[in-house]
């Protein structure tokens, strides 16, 4: 083997090495604003609870607390806004790691938090609540959907805990989306999918031609 | 058991190192011309191994692009796939880079080296290499942000808006 050849072949070893050790830096996603199991397709390990026995009575503008119990190796809990009617409502955390100041169980891989939830509008919703972890082999998830019946006007709303009574100021604007909703989104690509791909082939098969046709036999 | 993080990585460093020796050969080609002509001379054998690099690594990055889809779909159920927009990114632009790749490689087979006399020939291909390998190191940048979190090239992505829709 010649000196040129060991050089290459040095450099080709040291480039899949730094792809190894490049692929070693695997942390959990939190960043992720679709359903967990989106990726996370293991979901019979990880436990996800909340003190909610049934249906949660609420009222407009006005604070329950939900406290969630995440368990058997979670790493994070997470209330992502698009999912089910989790936009109805306003929350005082929507995502809680483990170990994190708002959790509360000192325990690694279980999670409890006391989520603060403020109706924005009356009607029957669900919150989707999602609990997920890693490691990248075996990625886990589990959800819990709590019903909440919120009503509108004063009086005073049913609360899944006993938390010290706050008054807020009430609300009834229902928060106006800004930006596209997932089935928007899913629409626009699946046009581009229509579209792009064979437009691109199209132009690209023209002027390949074309190049070809003007470069003459060879 | 995840398969398709067996078959991306690869390819993508191939198809971002063809993009950069193409952007080099653009500029002999167009800077030293005369001297990529002379034949024995160290700038010939410079341009025509780099010419020769990106055309079977195109190859490389077109197989392992069809190995990366075909993973990623037995990994993943399309529905999941569709519902993230990281995915969604991923799949229409890895068929439009595979199209590239396609163009590329017919080129560079139909006309041997001459791709590279001809300014409407030259310019063409060398910018669709590019192009391909860009597309490349984003989709890999996603595939990044999807599975671990983060990528080095987030800065760069959020500043251009992607993923989009």
């Amino acid at each position: 083997m010649g000196r040129h050849h060991r050089t290459m072949l040095l450099g080709a070893i040291a480039f899949i090495a730094i792809l190894f050790i490049g692929a070693g830096f695997a942390i959990a996603d939190v960043d992720q604003n679709s359903a967990c199991d989106t990726c996370h397709t293991n979901t019979s390990v990880l436990t996800l609870g909340s003190n909610a026995t049934g249906t949660v009575d609420a009222i407009v503008g006005e604070q329950f607390i939900l406290v969630i119990d995440a368990a058997a190796g979670s790493e994070a809990i997470k209330i992502v806004t698009g999912l089910a009617n989790n936009n109805q409502f306003t929350y005082s955390t929507q995502l809680v790691e483990d170990g994190d100041g708002e959790d509360t169980n000192d325990n690694t891989g279980e999670i409890t938090v006391a989520v603060t939830i403020t109706p924005q509008s009356a009607g029957s919703f669900t919150i989707q609540i999602w609990a997920a972890s890693g490691p990248v082999s075996d990625l886990k998830a589990a959800s819990l959907d709590v019903s909440v019946n919120v009503v509108a006007g004063t009086g005073t709303g049913t609360t899944t805990t006993s938390p010290t009574p706050t008054t807020t100021t009430p609300t009834t604007t229902t928060p106006t989306p800004t930006t596209l909703s997932e089935e928007e989104r899913k629409e626009i690509w699946y046009t581009q999918m229509y579209v792009f791909t064979p437009v691109t082939a199209i132009i690209l098969s023209l002027v390949g031609l074309v190049i070809i046709r003007r470069a003459g036999p060879q | 058991m995840a398969l398709h993080p067996v078959f991306v990585h690869f390819h993508t460093g191939i198809g971002a190192a063809t993009a950069v020796l193409a952007l080099i050969n653009i500029v002999f080609r167009l800077v030293f011309r005369e001297g990529i002509r002379t034949p024995g001379t160290r700038m010939a054998k410079l341009f025509h191994e780099f010419d020769i690099f990106i055309h079977w690594g195109n190859i490389i990055v077109l197989l392992g692009l069809f190995a990366g889809m075909i993973s990623g779909f037995m990994d993943w159920p399309y529905v999941a796939l569709e519902n993230n927009a990281y995915m969604r990114f991923k799949i229409l632009w890895s068929i439009i880079a595979t199209e590239i790749y396609i163009f590329v490689i017919v080129l560079r087979t139909k006309l041997s080296d001459r791709v590279w006399e001809k300014t409407s020939s030259y310019l063409i291909y060398g910018i669709m290499v590019i192009v391909a390998g860009v597309l490349m190191i984003i989709i890999a940048a996603l595939g990044g942000i999807a599975v671990y979190g983060e990528s080095i090239l987030e800065p760069v992505l959020d500043w251009i808006g992607l993923p989009w829709p």
